[in-house]
């Protein structure tokens, strides 16, 4: 359940995705391909991680 | 792909904003108010959720469709015949984007559906969990709606507590404001504070004074002004 001690947290990760995401779309259009995995895996920890704060 | 992956990260980020508004709201609420904001609160989370697990599904499809335009042809014989391909994920496949995409489909637990209301604000997520985040958003909607009504109903009382001052009252404090105070502190009117406390009025005995003397000057000068008219 989110409280006051962990809003803060997830508001961070879900801006830190925002921002990979908008990297990822950025890093594609110059077609850097291993960067973009990189970036990939990121939101994709990133995800877990909210997910956890969520359970 | 992309956008919808924008579009649900920003989702995403709304959903958090709201949910921080609600929770700095829970602590100073009543307590039936509590009730309805956390409802709102669940139901938020909720949709946070459903939105968030649709994410990997978003990331593993999105380097497909890109790469099909970026990937440079390679010749290839198949059966006897030259062909076209590029490499996506270690396979051969036409460069065509359309069929390229069709051949990699989906797995369908990965199928995603658009929800919500104007076209510019849909959201892709999972369709297995369409149904659910539906239903969530109805409940958040109506919880929402529930509390600006309480809210609407509560805001009438407050408006009667702070009422503009009176200009008469206004006016006696602008020329009997100190008497009135050298008056009230030397205890001259004590039982009139207290009857006034017991008549629950909303003047401060300060004020009440001062308009007392105002009104008698008005009146003595209004009979005064009479009797000179008169005779």
């Amino acid at each position: 359940m989110i409280n006051r001690s962990n809003i803060e947290i997830l508001y961070k990760l879900v801006e830190a995705l925002n921002d990979a995401v908008n990297r990822l779309e950025e890093t594609q259009k110059k077609g850097k391909q291993e960067e973009a995995e990189k970036i990939k895996e990121s939101i994709l920890d990133t995800q877990k991680r909210i997910g956890e704060i969520l359970k | 792909m992309m956008g919808e992956l924008k579009k649900s990260t920003n989702k995403e980020k709304a959903l958090v904003q709201e949910i921080n508004s609600f929770l700095n709201q829970l602590y100073s609420a009543p307590l039936n108010e509590q009730r309805i904001i956390l409802n709102t609160i669940i139901s938020l989370t909720n949709q946070l959720k459903i939105i968030n697990n649709s994410i990997p599904a978003f990331v593993h499809n999105l380097g497909q469709g890109v790469n099909v335009e970026k990937q440079r042809p390679v010749s290839v014989k198949l059966n006897g015949k030259r062909k076209k391909l590029v490499h996506i994920n270690g396979e051969l496949v036409k460069k065509r984007v359309g069929k390229a995409e069709k051949r990699l489909k989906k797995r369908p637990e990965e199928k995603q559906k658009e929800v919500g209301g104007v076209l510019g604000n849909r959201i892709m997520i999972l369709a297995a969990d369409k149904k659910r985040f539906l239903k969530e958003l109805n409940i958040a909607e109506s919880e929402i709606k529930r509390l600006k009504k309480m809210k609407k109903k509560k805001k009438p009382k407050d408006e009667n507590i702070f009422k503009k001052p009176r200009i008469y009252a206004k006016l006696s404090n602008r020329f009997f404001f100190k008497i009135s105070n050298k008056l009230v502190d030397e205890g001259n009117f004590e039982r009139v504070g207290l009857s006034m406390k017991k008549a629950n009025m909303t003047f401060l005995l300060n004020t009440y004074v001062a308009m007392m003397l105002f009104y008698y000057l008005s009146y003595f000068y209004s009979l005064n002004s009479l009797l000179v008219f008169l005779f």
